[in-house]
């Protein structure tokens, strides 16, 4: 299955021109040709893909999915920390004793 | 030894104590020995294994003298898991201390201290010992950092070396830290720095859990991670139940679950409530819930209804197996994404990703069965509203873009609309070529229209300019053609398709002035047509030769009259090719009947030859020339011989003189004749065998259009490509054949051929007598329904291609097939099918 060009450089569905340029000179510097060729060969693919306005435009409008689990939108996201005061963290290392 | 307890290896210290001790059998390997295992106990302690620990401090009480007099020690070990430091601590006030022990106490509170608060408050030591005094600040930071944001200095504690017991709390501080600034590079670092055996190592499990990562926790770890990784971990599996309702369609429970999922996602994951609710209401309404009862489970929650919602909508109505209704719905979807994405800025106003959006919506009506199209955007446009009930409880801003009553556009129903819109915002060559193929295919009264538009946009592209001069050619207007070609010319004089739109061009021109008397018009074009290069291909010179005759016929003397004729005759090299010229051309340029001498063929030529070559110049010239009446005995006798000519386009021209003049039985030997010959020419061949058929003879039919079909693609040839699909239109009333999207293997088409070209008789079947609707030709008599076993009418005839059937899909799925088929009905009680939304066009969400 081929890669999906927003993940092999780490954008959004929205990113646009300049962000799309920014990552993908981000990932160069990450594989350099000369070091990773394969996976900078990746990067270029992917960046070729998204380069045209019009491929970019048709894989924004398709690449929502209604049916989609709900569970999905949980991908991605970082979950935020609660700060809950040392009581639980200290829990755990009580755990141990009893 | 001490490097081993240092490095907390406690069996390989007490293999080396040992070994030490076997060796020399002294006092001070004792010692060393029993240094080794009390090493050993503290590592079994710290590994929750009491009773062991406990016995290997009984054995090495019974075997080693020494261990007696350290006894306390070891009993200390095991009540520093209970809290009990005082007695572990002690020796720390003593200042005759080795380093040795000291270092092994400090290893001790490395590993089994894993409370802080009693080590701050240990009496044994006074309290601004170092070791109290830095348990109470990292007790402190502890706090802090699980408390709220703290800065790096707070947790720099430089007077925790890499050798301090406390070395892996100050870690565990620092891992802490990271995770709430969701450093997780960092905080995966920190934890890697904690040692293993110690007791901060505890709370690694929980910190990489909440990174991400997979990892087996105790119940305390668990907890931990529910509570301070946020969020998704209480959510997930809600979200998961309320996925499974929306499957099921359990509206009753999922409108419960809707309450709680909401509710849960406020408290732990806010930062995609407003996505959830989207997704929530377009679920919702793709599995049927009524609107009242979504916005009650949403307890009055409002979905924001901005470009993501509408994206969402829509490409929820593009399901192909809702009502072709949907797709009007969903491209009245797709034009509020549009203006809402504006806005947003996520679309330009003008540019290729607009015109994207229209190519998308353009596909999406054209979608729509032709016939449905017209009463289906009746219905639409009187039930729009332009979406006006979600725009209720909708901020100003988002309000703002719904439009009023009176300015709804309903342009994206059409895709001649949507495709003139991709050119106005997207004038790209691509866009063009698409809205000029959609319109000379839907409506080509307005082709003419769009390759102006299209000329417009890009003065210097020859195609538009090739297709005005195709129109205006096809609509008799040769002088707008002939402009249209210079200009062609003009910009592309090499282009192929121009040169010859020149040539064929000049000669209609000439045609048309000889049609209307004009001397010397027609005199011009023949000069300007015979300096043309292109003419001296093929035998155009003789078409122009006979329209010099022609000239003569008209306004010329007997004299030249026979010159010219026998010019034609001599550059054709046949007299028979040259007679059908004549006699084509005249008629083209409509000369009186009367003037052209009857056709007569000398009685010993072969006429295939030489009508095969006039039919190719005529067909090579734009013309259509006819087969004399009196050729078709002679020629249908040449044919039949094993002789084959070797003209084989001239076969083919001849095969379509025959076809145009109905001549079913001379097409359909020409087309035996040519399959015998060349490949190259097999695919026309079996297009003119398959026109020439009698209608009964279906599957014959069938077969050769099809492998004729197969071999135009192979070679793609668009022409014949074109000519089948014209045929089909005409014929099938449009409708293909199930067949026919389906690519035959060159073994089908090889059969086909080969069995055409054994096929030289024309058919001598009849017809089947027709019957009335109700008539299927058979007995109803009990006794003829009885031998007919109950089979249905023409059953047996069903046989060979059940035959063909089992080679295509296999002997199993066929036999499978037919036992669903004839086994009846399945004895499962069939399941109430649930009713999807927008099944009927009364079901629209509006």
């Amino acid at each position: 299955m081929p890669d999906d060009p927003r993940q092999v450089l780490g954008i959004g569905t929205e990113a646009n021109d300049e962000e799309i340029r920014a990552a993908y000179l981000q990932k160069v510097k990450e594989f350099p040709p000369d070091r990773s060729p394969a996976e900078f060969e990746r990067v270029r693919d992917a960046y070729e893909k998204l380069r045209d306005p019009r491929q970019r435009a048709r894989n924004m409008l398709l690449s929502i999915d209604p049916k989609q689990p709900l569970v999905a939108l949980l991908e991605g996201r970082a979950s935020r920390p609660k700060f809950i005061g040392p009581d639980s963290w200290l829990a755990v290392l009580r755990e141990k004793r009893s | 030894m001490a490097r081993f307890i240092a490095n907390g290896d406690s069996s390989s210290a007490v293999e080396a104590a040992k070994k030490i001790h076997k060796r020399s059998k002294s006092a001070a390997s004792e010692a060393l020995l029993v240094d080794a295992y009390i090493a050993r106990i503290a590592a079994l302690i710290g590994r929750n294994l009491e009773a062991e620990a406990r016995n290997l401090m009984e054995r090495i009480r019974g075997l080693y003298p020494s261990a007696r007099a350290r006894l306390p020690e070891i009993k200390a070990l095991f009540g520093v898991r209970k809290g009990a430091l005082d007695a572990i601590l002690s020796p720390l006030n003593d200042p005759l201390l080795t380093e040795d022990r000291r270092a092994a106490i400090y290893k001790i509170i490395a590993c089994q201290v894993s409370d802080l608060d009693v080590l701050a408050e240990c009496q044994v030591l006074a309290a601004e010992h170092p070791l109290r005094k830095t348990a109470r600040d990292l007790l402190t930071a502890l706090k802090a950092v699980t408390s709220g944001p703290v800065d790096d200095q707070a947790l720099a504690f430089p007077e925790i070396s890499r050798h301090s017991p406390f070395a892996s709390w100050k870690m565990l501080l620092r891992a802490i830290a990271a995770f709430y600034r969701q450093d997780k590079e960092l905080c995966e670092r920190c934890l890697t720095a904690i040692d293993p055996q110690t007791a901060p190592a505890l709370l690694a499990p929980a910190l990489r859990a909440m990174l991400g990562q997979k990892q087996t926790l105790t119940p305390a770890s668990d907890l931990l991670v529910k509570q301070a990784g946020g969020s998704f971990e209480t959510l997930r599996p809600r979200l998961q139940k309320l996925d499974q309702l929306f499957e099921r369609r359990n509206m009753a429970q999922a409108v419960r679950e809707i309450r709680e999922v909401i509710g849960t996602c406020r408290g732990n994951c806010p930062v995609i409530l407003e996505r959830l609710k989207q997704h929530i209401s377009v679920r919702a309404l793709i599995a049927g819930l009524q609107p009242d009862k979504l916005q009650s489970a949403l307890q009055g929650e409002v979905v924001l209804r901005d470009a993501y919602f509408w994206r969402l909508l829509a490409r929820s109505s593009e399901d192909p197996m809702l009502h072709p209704n949907a797709l009007l719905v969903a491209c009245s979807f797709w034009e509020e994404f549009r203006r809402h994405a504006v806005r947003e800025a996520l679309l330009p106003a003008a540019g290729p990703e607009v015109a994207t959006l229209y190519l998308h919506m353009a596909d999406l009506v054209d979608r729509i069965p032709e016939e449905e199209r017209s009463s289906l955007r009746n219905q639409f446009v009187i039930r729009f509203d332009g979406h006006e009930q979600f725009y209720r409880n909708q901020s100003a801003e988002i309000r703002g873009v719904m439009l009023p009553r009176g300015k709804i556009d309903t342009y994206f129903m059409f895709p001649e609309k949507l495709l003139e819109r991709a050119c106005q915002v997207d004038p790209c060559v691509e866009n063009f070529q698409r809205w000029f193929d959609w319109t000379t295919r839907n409506y080509p009264a307005i082709s003419e229209y769009v390759a102006r538009r299209w000329s417009a946009a890009f003065p210097k592209d020859v195609r538009p300019l090739l297709h005005l001069m195709d129109h205006a050619e096809k609509t008799n207007s040769l002088q707008k053609a002939f402009d249209f070609m210079q200009q062609a010319e003009f910009l592309d004089g090499l282009n192929p398709q121009v040169r010859k739109a020149r040539l064929r061009l000049l000669v209609s021109i000439a045609v048309r002035h000889f049609q209307k008397k004009k001397a010397r018009l027609s005199e011009l074009d023949l000069e300007a047509l015979e300096v043309l290069p292109q003419i001296e291909q093929g035998d155009r010179k003789a078409f122009v030769a006979a329209l010099r005759w022609v000239s003569s016929m008209l306004w010329g003397s007997q004299a030249e009259r026979e010159t010219r004729s026998a010019n034609v005759a001599k550059l054709l090299n046949s007299e028979v090719a040259a007679q059908v010229v004549l006699r084509g051309v005249a008629r083209a340029c409509k000369l009186p009947g009367n003037v052209v001498a009857p056709i007569a063929f000398p009685p010993a030529t072969k006429l295939v030859p030489g009508i095969a070559r006039a039919c190719a110049l005529g067909a090579d010239m734009g013309f259509q020339f006819e087969i004399p009446d009196i050729a078709y005995a002679r020629l249908m006798q040449e044919l039949s011989s094993s002789d084959l000519p070797a003209n084989l386009p001239g076969l083919a021209a001849m095969g379509e003189a025959a076809l145009r003049a109905e001549n079913w039985i001379l097409a359909y030997t020409v087309a035996g004749a040519g399959l015998a010959g060349n490949p190259t020419g097999h695919a026309g061949f079996l297009f003119i065998r398959a026109v020439s058929l009698p209608p009964w003879e279906v599957r014959r039919h069938d077969a050769c259009l099809a492998a004729a079909s197969e071999l135009a693609r192979r070679q793609r040839d668009h022409g014949l490509l074109d000519k089948i699909g014209q045929w089909r239109d005409s014929e099938l009333d449009g409708i293909a054949p199930l067949d026919a999207g389906l690519s035959m293997s060159s073994e089908q088409v090889n059969k086909v051929i080969e069995q055409e070209t054994e096929q030289r008789e024309y058919p001598k079947s009849n017809p089947q007598p027709s019957l009335p609707d109700d008539d299927d030709g058979y007995c109803d008599c009990p006794k003829c329904r009885r031998e007919r076993a109950g089979m249905p009418p023409g059953f047996e005839a069903l046989e060979a291609m059940l035959d063909d059937m089992v080679d295509e899909f296999g002997s199993k799925n066929i036999e499978a097939a037919l036992n669903e088929i004839f086994a009846g009905p399945s004895k499962q009680k069939k399941k109430k099918r649930r009713r999807g939304p927008w099944e009927s066009d009364r079901d629209i969400p509006f």
